[in-house]
């Protein structure tokens, strides 16, 4: 599909502010009048639920897939714009400053499953599952952690037996966003438990529909319940859905895993500056205790270097030098933002207990949401051993075995 | 509280390897642990090379009103934050800053000091250093005392802010001359040398007063915190590294220590207080404008550096609490400096007081 006359300019846009411009001047005049308000007036509450609004946010994602614009590295014929990755960032900032980047549910097709085919799919699978997913046409989820391989990834015991031209997948999957409205998702299992555990593994796409997956709903700390579980039980798969070599499923899924930690930058939940605001709150009220005021000074001082030095990470990568620092934002981003959160509950008293299930803006409902910020998509612990591993070069863990195989591992 | 990322200079990596490479050359950390055992033979010798390599010619002031960005100064205080040299420098680069924002010469070599040590901030500087200083009304005498005066005051200048009459003076006070009385004191790092001076009239000389005063105090006690701030993010650097590479080295178990979760996510927060301490510094040198900046880094480097140093030497075992070994100098360094120009709580008291008259609106914060 061609870009609408309005962005036609874009690819050959002459500056990043000059993008910048064309992709603003169309998100106003495409945007529903109260999402604009919303954004003019800086009422994140009003956005947020705007964006909440299934039917609304779903209806804006119609519109803006279809454009490229969300997808716009990605090759003009599976649904992108062909444009370099700087170019796509920017893009994708300015939806972001809007809040206009594609809803949470097209999240993981985006830039998990998408990014994945793109890598290691066959054309026809290219052709086949990428332009849909770049309109917004279909919903992907991703089937990778187990009960029993959260950190340990490569641990996983979902089994696929090959039969013919098909293959047979039985196991538990675990932490699945969006797993009932999707139509598609990835999948990791075991193809060979005798191999070490890295090297018997195949990647496939599933098709959600079919006989044998059952899902049941998790309920978190928070109310809600935002992931499944899936079990999978005796599901024929065709041999046509397997993405790269058979037991060659580990290099795929830690391509997803680097598309996953690239798209980073643009994550949907991403938030303004969390101490910045509680700073705002202690700071306005007479009656403050002075040691918390001094808590959420350092916390906002710690928000303001994390900030910097993910600009200068930023910087790096733009000039070619991608800096190994880019590790640190995960671990800081999440720790800061308990942090802030339980300031925010010892700061507000008796007046900061008011909870009840599916709330969002109270701080006592902060405490519990930001729990998860430690432990999803690589626990803090995995994000140290990732910076005192490949950032500073210390020895592996003596407890990890390369060469045993799989079927020989201990498991909970 | 805003700070803006400043775009990076290449030409001062340069400058920095530039003075690391010469106080390689000069000792190393062996310069620090010279001055520990009471041999400032290489000291001197870096005292005179640094004097050569024209870094006290940074620190002049050439406008005080419009204060400059201190990228050059402060890429070699970083160098010699990674040496635990910067307290030995800072008080005389500060010193001779002062000097030259008042339009005078600045004292010989690396003597002479600002008695403003105690004070987070110029402004609290004033009524400090007034307690128990008399100015005779001629304003050629003084009396009293001036105590934690930083820096090395021997045959040098003493400038002493004091707020007489409800008016903010200069004072300075020739160290060598009668009636006065040094008191130096050993302090916990060989790099930092503390003094208390008892005065008894002695001859003394207002170097400025009232708005000028004020304008030049201010633009040193800035450089002095973005100065030790910087040398303190880059200690830490050096620290977390020294440490880092103690856990590849040291076996244990069989394995390097470094493959243990315990010291390896260790490392890695020693690496991201030095990192996020680094980028603070560098901000806040780059920002000639933001009143807020420097309060924030010396909040923050202070504490990353601690922070580093205390986990460097527990990383180090038995070897980090011998004499023998360098970690007890960066754990000193670090905590000195930590309160120097007071310490992380009093900034943040700065930066809190701010927030509060900025009546909690979002962007000031």
């Amino acid at each position: 599909m061609p870009l609408p006359l309005a962005l036609s300019g874009l690819p050959d846009a002459p500056s990043e502010t000059a993008a910048v411009e064309l992709v603003e001047a169309w998100l106003r005049a495409e945007l529903a009048p109260e999402w604009v308000r919303a954004i003019d007036a800086s009422d994140p509450v009003a956005l947020f639920a705007l964006r909440e609004d299934d039917a609304l946010s779903t209806a804006w994602f119609s519109k803006l897939g279809p454009t490229g614009l969300s997808t716009a590295a990605w090759p003009v014929a599976y649904g992108g714009l062909g444009l370099p990755r700087a170019r796509a960032q920017t893009i994708g900032r300015t939806l972001a400053k809007y809040g206009a980047g594609p809803p949470l549910k097209y999240f993981t097709g985006l830039n998990h499953a998408g990014p994945t085919v793109l890598d290691c799919g066959d054309e026809v699978q290219r052709v086949r599952f990428l332009p849909p997913l770049a309109r917004g046409e279909e919903i992907w989820c991703q089937l990778f952690s187990e009960p029993g391989a959260g950190s340990d990834l490569a641990g996983v015991a979902t089994r696929a037996r090959r039969e013919g031209d098909n293959w047979i997948i039985t196991g538990q999957k675990v932490w699945t966003s969006y797993a009932r409205q999707s139509d598609y998702a990835i999948l990791l299992a075991r193809s060979d438990p005798d191999k070490p555990k890295h090297q018997g593994l195949t990647f496939f796409i599933l098709d959600m529909r079919l006989p044998g997956i059952e899902i049941r709903p998790i309920k978190q700390i928070t109310g809600m319940a935002e992931f499944n579980q899936v079990f999978l039980d005796e599901v024929i798969v065709p041999d046509s859905f397997r993405v790269g070599g058979v037991d060659n499923g580990w290099r795929v899924a830690t391509s997803t895993m680097l598309s996953e930690r690239a798209g980073l930058g643009n994550q949907p939940g991403e938030t303004a500056d969390v101490a910045a605001k509680l700073l705002a709150r202690v700071a306005a009220d007479p009656e403050s205790e002075p040691a918390i005021l001094d808590q959420a000074v350092a916390l906002r001082l710690r928000e303001i270097a994390l900030n910097l030095v993910m600009a200068r990470v930023a910087h790096d990568a733009r000039a070619g030098t991608p800096g190994p620092e880019g590790a640190i934002g995960k671990v800081c981003r999440s720790e800061l933002s308990q942090a802030v959160s339980e300031l925010g509950v010892a700061g507000a008293g008796l007046g900061g207990l008011d909870w009840k299930p599916r709330d969002m803006g109270s701080p006592a409902a902060a405490l519990l949401v930001t729990r998860a910020a430690t432990v999803a998509g690589g626990s803090s612990e995995m994000q140290r051993n990732i910076i005192g591993e490949r950032v500073l070069g210390l020895p592996k863990d003596p407890g990890v075995d390369p060469r045993t195989p799989w079927r020989d591992l201990r498991r909970s | 509280m805003n700070i803006a990322f400043p775009e990076p200079d290449p030409e001062l990596a340069e400058v920095s390897a530039a003075a690391s490479a010469m106080l390689v050359r000069l000792g190393g950390l062996e310069i620090a642990r010279g001055l520990l055992d009471g041999d400032d033979k290489a000291a001197r010798r870096a005292d005179a090379m640094l004097l050569e390599f024209g870094l006290l010619d940074l620190a002049a002031c050439e406008d005080p009103a419009r204060p400059a960005p201190l990228r050059h100064l402060a890429a070699v205080t970083g160098a010699l934050g990674s040496f635990v040299l910067a307290a030995r420098y800072i008080p005389g680069l500060v010193c001779a800053h002062l000097a030259t924002a008042m339009g005078l010469e600045a004292p010989q070599g690396w003597t002479g000091a600002v008695a403003f040590w105690d004070s987070p901030s110029a402004d609290l500087a004033w009524a400090r250093n007034a307690r128990g200083l008399v100015l005779h009304p001629s304003g050629a005498k003084v009396d009293g005392a001036a105590v934690n005066i930083v820096g090395d005051i021997s045959d040098s200048v003493v400038f002493l802010p004091a707020q007489i009459d409800g008016e903010e003076l200069l004072i300075a006070v020739e160290v060598g001359g009668a009636g006065v009385d040094v008191r130096p004191r050993r302090s916990l790092s060989p790099t930092l040398q503390i003094s208390d001076i008892a005065f008894q009239g002695a001859s003394a000389k207002v170097a400025a007063r009232g708005e000028a005063a004020r304008i030049a105090l201010h633009s040193a006690h800035r450089l002095a915190l973005c100065a030790v701030a910087t040398a303190q993010a880059h200690a830490a650097a050096t620290a977390a590294q020294m440490a880092t590479t103690y856990a590849q080295e040291r076996f244990q178990f069989g394995l390097p220590i470094g493959s243990f979760q315990a010291i390896k996510h260790r490392c890695a927060d020693m690496y991201i207080e030095a990192q996020l301490a680094r980028s603070m510094a560098d901000a806040a040198v780059a920002d000639a404008g933001n009143l807020d900046a420097p309060h924030a880094a010396k909040a923050f480097c202070g504490d990353a550096y601690s922070f580093v140093a205390t986990k460097a030497v527990q990383i180090h075992g038995g070897i980090g609490i011998t004499w023998e070994h360098a970690a007890h100098l960066f754990f000193r360094d670090a905590h000195a400096s930590a309160t120097l120009l007071g310490g992380a709580a009093a900034h943040r008291r700065v930066l809190a007081g701010r927030a509060r008259s900025a009546g909690g609106a979002l962007e000031a914060v």
